[in-house]
C-alpha cells in the first residue's frame, strides 16, 4: 500500500457529506492520497481535507442551509423524497402538486430555486482568500462549463468560486460565473467525476454511493424528467467505471435520500464503517 | 455479411434519413437489416417495409400536409411572445407539469403514423426491423422487433414530458434517445455485421433563460456523450449537419432529405472502400 492514489469523490445533494467518512477512514488507514478529484458537496469536503482543517464547520454550514431553505426546496425534496414515499393519501397529493408546481415556477420564472444569497456569506466564511495552491493534496474539482458545452477540471484560482460552481447543482442553485466560465455542478451528469481521468492518475481509486433507482410508475411530468435523467447518467456512469482501477461501492448509503441533512451525521458514520470494511477486503498497490 | 442501417434520433431533422438512404440505394448499396430511434425508427420502419425511397417521400408529403405533427413546446415557448402571454404559458405549464405525465396527447401522433405503417406489423417488413425505446420502469432499453409497427414506433417517439410514456405490458416506454439515441449496439446484437450508422447533428441553445432550458443542455451533453459511444462502435458514419433546423417543425422536409442526400453522397467513395475491405 505503498503507491499514492488519486481518489474520486462525488455523490449527489447531501449525500456528498459521506465524503467525510471516507478521507477520516483512508486517512486513518495510512492510505497515501496524490490528488483528489471531486464533484458536488465533496468538492469543499476534500478542500477543507486538503488544508488540514476538519470538517465540523462545514458540517455546520450544510446542515444550516438546508435547515433555512428546507421550504424552498420542496422541489428538490419531490425529486428523490416523494418518489420513494408511500402514494395515494389526499393530502399528500395536495401537497405534492404544491411542491411540484413550486419547483416548476421557480426554473420557469428565474435559473433555479434558490439564489446564492444565503450560502455565500458561509462559504466565504469558509473558503475566504483561500486558493488552490493553499492546498497540501491537489485537488481537483469537477464542473459543466457552460460556455464550452463540456465536463472540465478546475485546478487553480479562488477555492470560493469553484467550491460554489461544485454545488451549482442546475435547477437549485444558480450557475457560477468565473472570467470567462460559467460554471455548474457536473453531478447532474454524472454524480462521479470520471470523464477527466487520465492515464497519470492511476492508480485511481473511485468511492460510488450508490441510490436507489425510483423509475416505477411515475406520476407527472417532472417525475417522468428526473426518471429520465437518473437513467443516462448512471448510464453514463457504468461505462466511465472502467476508468477506475479500484471501486468503493458503499453499502448502506441507499436509503439516504439526497435532501436529507438530518441523516449527516449517520451517513458520515456508515460511510466511515464502509470504508474500513472495504479496505480491508482490498489490496492496494 | 449482413449490413445494417442504423437512423438516430432528431425529431423532424430526421426527415434527412430519407435524403441519405436514397443517395445509399442509388450508390447500390445493399441494406439487409436497420433499426432506429424515434424520428429514426420511423424512416427506418418505412424503408423496411416499403424499400423505396419514392414511396416513403410521398408518404411523409402526404403527413405533412394532412396531419399537424408539429409540437408546441410549451417549455421552450413559455420564454416567447408578449409578456402577459408568457406569463399565462408559465401558469398553464406549471399546472400540466405538476398534474399530468406529459404537455400533449399521441392523438395526431397516431394519425400520422397510420398514414405511413397501415395496419402493418413488424413481421411484415421486406427486411428485418427494430425500433428502439426506453422503459423508464426498468431503466432500460427495449428493442421491439414484434407487433404492429405503429405500436412499437409510437413508443420509440415518445419525447418524455412532451408525450405520455406507452404502456406494453410491465413496460412503460419513452423515445429511446435516453439511452441509444444512435442505437448502433442493438443493431450490433441483431445480428449486423456491417454498421452504417447516421447522425443528425444539432445546435444547442447555449443562451439559458431559465432553469429549464439548463436542464435541457445538461440533457443534450449527456446524449452527446452517449451517441459518441455508440458510434464508436460502428464501421461507417454520417454525419448530417441539420443544425440550423427545428427538430419539432415537420415542414421543411424536402430541405432536410436534400441535406441527408447530400452529406451521404460526398462520403459513398469511401464507405465503398470500406465495405470492400469487409468482403460485402
Amino acid at each position: 500500500m505503498s503507491e499514492p492514489i488519486t481518489l474520486v469523490l462525488g455523490g449527489t445533494g447531501i449525500k456528498g457529506i459521506a465524503s467525510i467518512g471516507v478521507l477520516q477512514s483512508l486517512h486513518s488507514h495510512g492510505i497515501k492520497i496524490k490528488k483528489i478529484i471531486a464533484a458536488g458537496i465533496s468538492a469543499p469536503i476534500s478542500a477543507q481535507f486538503a488544508l488540514e482543517k476538519g470538517p465540523d464547520t462545514l458540517i455546520y454550514a450544510f446542515t444550516r442551509f438546508f435547515e433555512e431553505n428546507y421550504g424552498s426546496l420542496w422541489g428538490l425534496e419531490q425529486l428523490s423524497g416523494l418518489l420513494q414515499s408511500p402514494r395515494g393519501r389526499v393530502g399528500d397529493s395536495f401537497s405534492y402538486f404544491l411542491r411540484e408546481r413550486t419547483y416548476c415556477q421557480a426554473n420557469f420564472q428565474n435559473e433555479s430555486v434558490l439564489s446564492w444569497q444565503k450560502l455565500e456569506p458561509q462559504i466565504n466564511q469558509i473558503f475566504g482568500d483561500n486558493t488552490f495552491s493553499d492546498l497540501k493534496i491537489p485537488l481537483a474539482v469537477s464542473v459543466i462549463d457552460l460556455k464550452q458545452g463540456k465536463n472540465i477540471l478546475v485546478q487553480e484560482g479562488k477555492l470560493y468560486d469553484c467550491m460554489k460552481a461544485s454545488m451549482a447543482f442546475p435547477g437549485i442553485l444558480p450557475p457560477v460565473s468565473v472570467g470567462e466560465m460559467e460554471l455548474v455542478s457536473s453531478t447532474i451528469y454524472c454524480d462521479l467525476p470520471l470523464d477527466n481521468i487520465t492515464r497519470n492518475d492511476a492508480p485511481v481509486l473511485t468511492v460510488d454511493l450508490p441510490m436507489p433507482f425510483v423509475g416505477s410508475n411515475p406520476r407527472t411530468l417532472l417525475e417522468i424528467i428526473s426518471i429520465v435523467d437518473d437513467i443516462s447518467s448512471r448510464a453514463i456512469k457504468e461505462k466511465l467505471l472502467a476508468n477506475t482501477d479500484y471501486l468503493f461501492r458503499l453499502e448502506g448509503m441507499e436509503k439516504f435520500r439526497w435532501g436529507d441533512y438530518h441523516q449527516i451525521p449517520n451517513i458520515v458514520e456508515q460511510a466511515l464503517i464502509e470504508t474500513d470494511r472495504l479496505l480491508k477486503t482490498l489490496t492496494l498497490p | 455479411m449482413k449490413v445494417g442501417l442504423c437512423l438516430g434520433g432528431g425529431g423532424s431533422r430526421g426527415y434527412a434519413h430519407i435524403g441519405a438512404i436514397r443517395a445509399l440505394t442509388e450508390a447500390g448499396i445493399k441494406i439487409d437489416i436497420v433499426n432506429g430511434t424515434s424520428i429514426g425508427a420511423i424512416i427506418g420502419g418505412m424503408y423496411a417495409l416499403y424499400l423505396d425511397v419514392d414511396t416513403m417521400t410521398a408518404l411523409v408529403k402526404k403527413v405533412v400536409e394532412s396531419v399537424p405533427v408539429n409540437h408546441f413546446n410549451l417549455f421552450r415557448h413559455s420564454t416567447e411572445g408578449p409578456v402577459f402571454l408568457q406569463n399565462w404559458l408559465t401558469e398553464a405549464v406549471c399546472d400540466i407539469a405538476a398534474l399530468n405525465m406529459s404537455i400533449q396527447s399521441h392523438r395526431n401522433n397516431l394519425k400520422a403514423l397510420r398514414v405511413l405503417f397501415g395496419e402493418h406489423r413488424f413481421e411484415d417488413t421486406k427486411i428485418p426491423f427494430s425500433a428502439i425505446a426506453t422503459d423508464i420502469n426498468a431503466g432500460e432499453t427495449v428493442i421491439i422487433k414484434r407487433g404492429k409497427l405503429i405500436d412499437g414506433i409510437l413508443a420509440s417517439a415518445s419525447i418524455p414530458a412532451i408525450f405520455p410514456p406507452v404502456a406494453r405490458g410491465k413496460r412503460l416506454l419513452v423515445d429511446g434517445f435516453v439511452l441509444a439515441n444512435i442505437p448502433v449496439t442493438q443493431l450490433r446484437r441483431q445480428g449486423a455485421d456491417f454498421i452504417i450508422s447516421i447522425e443528425l447533428l444539432e445546435s444547442p441553445n447555449t443562451h439559458h433563460q431559465n432553469g429549464v432550458d439548463l436542464l435541457y443542455y445538461v440533457e443534450y451533453l449527456k446524449r452527446q456523450k452517449l451517441d459518441q459511444w455508440a458510434i464508436e462502435q460502428s464501421d461507417f458514419h454520417i454525419r448530417v449537419d441539420m443544425s440550423q433546423f427545428d427538430s419539432s417543425h415537420f415542414e421543411n422536409y424536402i430541405v432536410a432529405m436534400e441535406r441527408g442526400y447530400t452529406a451521404a453522397q460526398k462520403v459513398i467513395p469511401l464507405l465503398k472502400e470500406k465495405l470492400e475491405k469487409a468482403n460485402v
